[in-house]
């Protein structure tokens, strides 16, 4: 079971229900770059309280830097197309340095800061060390337990085509992001 | 339409118009499709009765009228037309109010939209208390699984009373005789309790909880077993009850020793079973796990209706009972740690490939983190601070109540707690084992390093004086273990006006090189009593002092090491070089150099630090776990002591026991049994290393292999660690 709530521009929200055995629904956004998919888990009282399951909810932003091509979200069979929000990759990623092509430290603009900053690349997913940076909170005058830094290494940054942080936000990248 | 972040624009909604035709009218596709997704966009807004409806929906237009009912159209009445839009199923008629209810066939009366109906309650019915399976997959160690039969035979009354049954299943093997091993020891169990399940293929961990998991019926409580796991009295009652006294818990797991993130309360001078004791009498909070582990987890089927427990996303053993937990949280249910009860978790015993264990670790949490990743960062802190402090109430119940508890009454002092090093792996083996049989016993330490937050009985730091105090406050012995134990054991047996012995395991007046010859040879005198664990050393012992000496034959637990049947390597020798010279590494580079050129192979082991250092001519392994040797005993055709002197060469035990043939030199100890028996191959001192080649390739061409090994392992059939508690056993009763 699973309901889209609202589909506008640049972001998707709604729920997807979890199997008999409590797994998570998958979300899944595709663009002409490749696919992202996002676990549902938001949590829904009230979807649970219908006899559903308690992590089910989704609510994504998403942006693009590869102009204003459709995206479509897929959940439970069900195929939605919408425009993403365009924003260019130096809106989510600052990058400090970039080593052998495959190595990126930097930070994200993210107000909330971040809990997960995943990188989805041709080889498949991969998961950024994420720490505090003092003098972003101070820049952008977010609380300081709030976390902006990042760190990933082995992943071809060639060949990366999108990023979702803290899974409730995913950016579609542009062909440049190593030169960020 | 593009936007900046932090901007809003003005959404201009447009309708370009996307007409359908229908008989003489038409309708607008795009309308008629977001009018549905606003209305129906907001499904769950209330709770309502099961049989609720979702309400439909009625548009007209000019001349067309469309109806959208969720519900399907079965009682609709009049002339109409299946359309779809945009994905959902409608009906199109001329006009309007042409539907009519099909059994009044009056117009239809449009319900009030509705939420969707609950699918799945979480309340139970009320009946009969549900039976108990326990299940218990099975691969890898002989002597877990002869743990598992005195587990069963232990705990079998409890769950007959609560009408329950055992489900065991052995996973296959890479022989064939490894899965024969394990049913020949399940065999013991009695049939009417226990199902015993052999597997032809290996299906991993996971694939065999699973295939157990199916065994049971839908309304069971199934309790998950590991192999290596210990239980006391009424643990299985204990773990249910959560499952029966509140519809919302799914999952229950009890604190372990070893327990991972449900880590006993601690509890240094109180054994886990004394611990348990204690909890036991303690009234249960059930807090949330945040998870639960799979040690010991019980699951109500009525509640957790998934086809099977673990999800093969995982690989075994690791992330899969976590993931579990999240999903149970997810359909509405809790998972808890039963907080009066522990149980000892002996850690990953089954797992005999360590350095895949690692890896399956890693890959396990990555896929752990893909799935639950917000999750988990949203609620495990909190939870975790709650478990902590349950776990520190308990803690400090546990120490207040100590006192009231049965002190140690054999308290054994070691000079260190490294378990790696044999000796003292053999006095914490006694002591745990003594404490199984309900002697209370405790270990010192005069340095205590190495962690032992897996080990079942922790030692007590020499330095710790109030815990020590406490430990011996009531001890009838206090017993050394090493020369330079001597001194102080005296000393305190005196102090605390306990008798004084002293478990000697070795010629040591002969260790570096006979620097502590004095010491030794003056430090046998004063004691109450003298322990040695073998017969050569106690005829060595009372050369310096006299009777008694008890005889405290030990040797490795029964079935800990074993036989595969796998194919040993041609010409293959094990040997250990750890870097004291007394183990006769200058003696093994005359083996190696006198059989290198007919194509021995040699694997050393028992120093990290020597790891990859002698490529020329053998291959070091590094230090071996237990899991480790077993492997590397069956691989191997010989296995050669080269010790220059020992009081009991537990190595030699081992490796007789995996089946390696055994070299030795004449050094007392095995040797000596083995010498005495005529089994094995003896080779004497140093120069008759010239001999070797000759003697192999003798036994090599002309020896029945496997009556080789039925004598050698009859000649040490007489040293185990079940044969020592049970000596230890009666000097203790005798002493009374």
């Amino acid at each position: 079971m699973h309901h889209i709530e609202s589909v506008s521009e640049g972001r998707v929200v709604g729920w997807a229900a979890a199997d008999a055995s409590g797994c998570p629904a998958k979300v899944t956004l595709t663009c002409k770059q490749g696919a992202v998919g996002i676990f549902a888990s938001r949590p829904r009282e009230d979807v649970l309280a219908a006899g559903y399951s308690l992590f089910s909810g989704f609510d994504l932003e998403v942006s693009s830097d590869c102009g204003n091509e459709a995206c479509a979200l897929e959940v439970g069979g069900e195929r939605r197309t919408f425009s993403p929000s365009t924003l260019l990759d130096q809106d989510i990623i600052m990058a400090d340095t970039i080593r052998r092509r495959d190595q990126l430290s930097g930070w994200i603009r993210h107000i909330s800061g971040l809990k997960s900053l995943i990188f989805h690349s041709r080889s498949g997913l991969f998961r950024a060390s994420v720490f505090s940076r003092l003098d972003v909170n101070e820049a952008l005058n977010t609380d300081p337990s709030a976390l902006h830094g990042f760190e990933i290494s082995n992943v071809d940054l060639l060949s990366v085509y999108a990023v979702s942080i803290n899974s409730s936000h995913v950016h579609w990248c542009g062909q440049s992001l190593q030169s960020v | 339409m593009s936007g900046r972040r932090g901007e809003r624009e003005e959404r201009k909604v447009t309708f370009d118009g996307t007409y359908v035709e229908i008989g003489s009218g038409e309708y607008d596709e795009e309308i008629a499709a977001r009018l549905i997704d606003f209305v129906f966009s907001n499904t769950i807004r209330d709770e309502t009765a099961p049989n609720a409806t979702h309400g439909m929906l009625l548009i007209n237009f000019s001349r067309v009228s469309l109806l959208y009912d969720p519900d399907g159209y079965s009682n609709v009445d009049g002339s109409y037309e299946a359309v779809i839009v945009n994905g959902h199923e409608c009906i199109a008629a001329m006009g309007s109010e042409n539907f009519l209810n099909s059994e009044t066939l009056k117009p239809l009366r449009f319900r009030k939209h509705a939420p969707v109906p609950a699918a799945r309650r979480h309340a139970l019915t009320k009946r009969a208390i549900p039976k108990v399976s326990v299940i218990i997959p099975i691969y890898g160690s002989l002597r877990n699984t002869y743990d598992v039969v005195k587990e069963v035979e232990n705990f079998a009354a409890e769950l007959r009373s609560l009408g329950g049954k055992v489900l065991v299943s052995v996973d296959g093997h890479a022989t064939k005789l490894q899965t024969q091993q394990h049913a020949e020891i399940l065999g013991a169990l009695p049939a009417d309790l226990v199902q015993v399940f052999s597997q032809n293929e290996n299906i991993g961990f996971i694939g065999n909880v699973n295939f157990l998991y199916e065994k049971t019926r839908p309304d069971d409580i199934v309790v998950l077993l590991t192999s290596d796991v210990k239980l006391q009295p009424n643990s299985i009652s204990r773990v249910v009850t959560p499952l029966l006294e509140d519809d919302r818990i799914a999952l229950s797991t009890p604190f372990a020793v070893g327990g991972e993130n449900l880590e006993a309360p601690e509890s240094t001078l109180l054994h886990w079973r004394q611990l348990d004791d204690v909890l036991s009498n303690i009234d249960a909070t059930y807090p949330d796990a945040e998870t639960n582990v799979g040690y010991m987890l019980a699951v109500d089927r009525r509640k957790y209706q998934g086809q099977t427990l673990f999800d093969t996303f995982f690989n075994n053993g690791y992330g899969d009972d976590s993931d579990l937990y999240y999903r149970c949280v997810n359909l509405g249910f809790r998972g808890v740690l039963v907080d009066n009860c522990c149980v000892l978790h002996e850690h990953g015993a089954s797992f005999s490939h360590t350095e895949k264990r690692s890896l399956f670790q890693v890959e396990n949490r990555r896929r752990f983190m893909e799935r639950w990743g917000d999750v988990y960062a949203a609620r495990q802190g909190k939870a975790s601070d709650i478990l902590h402090q349950r776990r520190n109430v308990l803690g400090a119940i546990a120490s207040a109540l100590s006192a009231s508890a049965t002190t140690p009454e054999i308290v054994f002092l070691l000079p260190t707690n490294d378990r790696r090093i044999g000796g003292v792996c053999a006095v914490f083996d006694i002591a745990e084992s003594l404490c199984d049989s309900g002697i209370q016993t405790a270990v010192l330490c005069k340095n205590s390093p190495y962690d032992e937050s897996m080990s079942a009985l922790k030692s007590i730091s020499l330095n710790d004086s109030l815990l020590c105090g406490a430990a011996l406050e009531s001890a009838a012995w206090l017993i050394a273990t090493s020369h330079d134990t001597c001194g102080e054991t005296k000393r305190l047996a005196r102090q605390h006006a306990c008798k004084a012995g002293y478990f000697i395991q070795g010629p040591e007046f002969s260790f570096s090189e006979g620097e502590y010859l004095s010491s030794v040879l003056t430090g046998y005198a004063g004691f109450d009593a003298l322990f040695s664990v073998s017969e050569y050393l106690k005829e060595i012992v009372r050369q310096h002092v006299g009777d008694p000496i008890h005889l405290i034959p030990y040797g490795p637990p029964s079935l800990k090491y074993f036989e595969t049947g796998a194919e040993r390597e041609n010409r293959s020798i094990a040997i250990q070089l750890n870097g004291n010279p007394n183990k006769g590494s200058s003696f093994v580079a005359g083996v190696i150099a006198a059989l290198i050129r007919d194509g021995y192979h040699f694997y050393s082991f028992g120093n990290e630090a020597l790891r990859g250092k002698r490529q020329n001519f053998c291959t070091h392994l590094g230090f071996l776990s237990a899991a480790e040797k077993i492997r590397l005993f069956n691989n191997v055709e010989f296995y050669l002591d080269a010790s220059n002197f020992e009081g009991l060469g537990l190595l030699l035990l081992e490796s007789i026991q995996c089946g390696a043939i055994p070299i030795y030199r004449h050094n007392g100890g095995s040797a000596d049994i083995l010498k005495s028996a005529g089994a094995g191959i003896e080779i004497g001192d140093y120069a008759a290393i010239k001999d070797i080649r000759s003697k192999l390739s003798d036994f090599r061409n002309g020896s029945d292999w496997a009556a080789e090994r039925r004598r050698c392992k009859e000649a040490v059939k007489s040293h185990s660690l079940e044969l020592a508690t049970s000596a230890m056993e009666n000097w203790r009763n005798a002493s009374y």
